[in-house]
């Protein structure tokens, strides 16, 4: 374990960094696409009540658990739920809770950055592509060419090691030299891009000729409609996934971050700031570019697309319109920072969770995580590839579990540890130092009651859907009948659990040494 | 727009604005 930990530099970097933590990719492209499926203006209900009862008291939560983390030299989110689970339960049962939360959050920061990477890879590539020109020709096909792309060695392994380089370098610069300076830089270049681009589509006017009502006022009407006959579970259950994976909750990199602060330093007005910048990004600048454009171009059945509206449809849409290579370039470099700045905070939590279980120093840690998602990103690369097909089953069974799955996992055993088990203490600890306090009612009522309630209801249902879906089944029911592809699908269970069985097991022994004493007496002998 | 989007337009966009300016400037208050 390093023998002194490092800090932030400044607040406002601290404050950029997590915002950037939170704003990723999912702002941009998912947002959008989740609200105008999920009924417009009436998806923001579930979604506000989503970001209230479960997003902002989690982060709370998140926050404090990484600051007294840090405090006691840890950085990453097992040894962090011990501390607290140890204050309601016996040691031994402490680290079970640990070790399953630090499992867990290995499975989320690795592998969801099998595939994070490869993504910021196609938009950084896409950015070169869009300055050359090389989809401007009406001729070619957009789709075609999103397939012929992923499925070109060069491209796809090209773009994907340079975005790991760029976190490599990020990583080995450390909490200030590297996180904090990239985010300073960064987050503001986005919300300028964002400004721009929300310019741009403003002012496309009425670009289909066969279609005057087609305009970038009309998609944000039809994005803001509240149509309530959409309003149903489905749409409730996909606000809170957006809520936890645009404020990348549940995920352990929320308190990696804050580890890093110093044990006085104000978590509740830093965390709400996070939050607050978070949804600037999203409902403001996510959903007034991707799907304005889509609207005015191909109207209300061009928006309904996911990948393929960032991917396939904007790119044939930014070469009809003028300076649309530029627009392009501005689009997926807007992206690609996006996506950046999230996945630095996954970086770092590798690199924090191997310096603290070895005598690694941060640049060989560093190194070692760039190596490890060489070899987990590898099957993302090589399945168009080899398959010849662009359907992405390994991704999709990835994603199922550590995108989504997971994150409601492992955001309920943080808000049962910090809520039930560390109880009272939990306040004080949260209020600590804050520039604004939390009243003892939103404690009671939320982080005790109404927060752990509703994620249990959350999971299950979730649980429930995703079974009926054929999620679960030994060939699920989004593959079957596709022999090539289901091989590629169990693959990424036995990926899947294979990493959270190795995360429960070096957890359980991190917190063993770090512990020892108080294990072997099964009682806590080191007090808060 | 109808009147409708707009209203649920003009909310979130002002709760949300309203957020950011309030968050920061009390940020920007308390780190001098």
């Amino acid at each position: 374990m390093s023998e002194k930990r490092e800090n932030w530099g400044s607040k406002l970097g601290l404050v950029l960094a997590m915002a950037g933590n939170a704003v990723g990719l999912g702002n941009f492209w998912r947002y959008p696409y989740q609200a105008a499926k999920n009924g417009g203006g009436a998806f923001m209900l579930p979604y506000f009540g989503a970001l209230i009862l479960m997003g902002i008291p989690l982060m709370l939560v998140e926050w404090s658990l990484g600051r007294m983390g840090g405090k006691y030299g840890h950085g990453t989110l097992g040894p962090m739920v011990y501390l607290q689970a140890r204050e309601g339960v016996k040691p031994k049962t402490a680290i079970i809770l640990g070790s399953l939360a630090g499992g867990l959050a290995l499975g989320v920061t690795l592998l969801v950055n099998s595939y994070y990477n490869h993504i910021i890879g196609w938009t950084m590539g896409y950015t070169v592509l869009s300055l050359t020109g090389a989809y401007m020709d009406p001729e070619i096909s957009t789709g075609g060419f999103f397939v012929d792309y992923i499925q070109n060695p060069g491209l796809v392994f090209g773009f994907w090691l340079l975005a790991l380089t760029v976190l490599l370098f990020t990583a080995m610069g450390g909490i200030q030299k590297g996180v904090e300076r990239m985010a300073k830089i960064l987050m503001p270049t986005i919300y300028v891009f964002g400004i721009i681009l929300i310019i741009r589509t403003l002012t496309l006017g009425s670009p289909n000729p066969a279609h005057p009502d087609w305009t970038p006022i009309a998609g944000l009407n039809f994005i803001w409609s509240p149509r309530w006959a959409d309003l149903n579970w489905a749409a409730t259950m996909a606000a809170c996934g957006q809520i936890f994976f645009t404020l990348s909750i549940g995920m352990g990199i929320i308190c990696n971050y804050a580890s890093y602060l110093k044990p006085d330093d104000d978590v509740v007005l830093s965390g709400f700031t996070t939050v607050a910048l978070n949804e600037l990004a999203e409902v403001i600048l996510g959903g007034t570019i991707a799907i304005p454009i889509a609207y005015a171009f191909l109207g209300p059945d061009g928006v309904g697309a996911s990948i393929g509206l960032s991917f396939i449809a904007l790119p044939s849409l930014f070469r009809e319109m003028g300076f649309g290579n530029i627009v392009g370039a501005l689009w997926f470099l807007l992206l690609s920072f996006a996506g950046l700045t999230s996945a630095i905070a996954m970086y770092n939590y590798l690199v924090a969770l191997i310096m603290e279980n070895s005598s690694m120093v941060r640049k060989n840690a560093s190194i070692a995580v760039f190596i490890g998602y060489i070899i987990v990103g590898l099957p993302v690369a090589l399945e168009p590839i080899l398959t010849k097909t662009a359907d992405l089953m390994y991704f999709t069974e990835v994603d199922n579990w550590v995108g989504n799955y997971f994150l409601f996992v492992l955001g309920l055993i943080e808000i049962i540890v910090t809520g039930w088990l560390f109880r009272e203490k939990g306040l004080p600890e949260i209020n600590r130092g804050g520039y604004w306090q939390v009243p003892s009612w939103f404690y009671k009522a939320f982080i005790q009651f109404l927060t752990p309630v509703l994620m249990i209801v959350v999971l299950v249902m979730y649980t429930i859907d995703t079974a009926k879906a054929g999620y679960y089944k030994f060939i699920p029911d989004f593959v079957a009948g596709n022999d090539v592809l289901i091989p590629w699908v169990q693959a990424g269970r036995v990926v899947v659990f294979g990493v959270v069985a190795i995360g429960c097991w070096v957890t359980y022994n991190s917190i063993k040494r770090s512990y020892k004493e108080e294990l072997e007496k099964n009682e806590v002998i080191i007090r808060l | 727009m109808s009147a409708g989007a707009l209203t649920f337009m003009v909310l979130a966009w002002g709760v949300i604005l309203v957020a950011v300016v309030v968050s920061l400037s009390q940020l920007v208050k308390h780190s001098k």
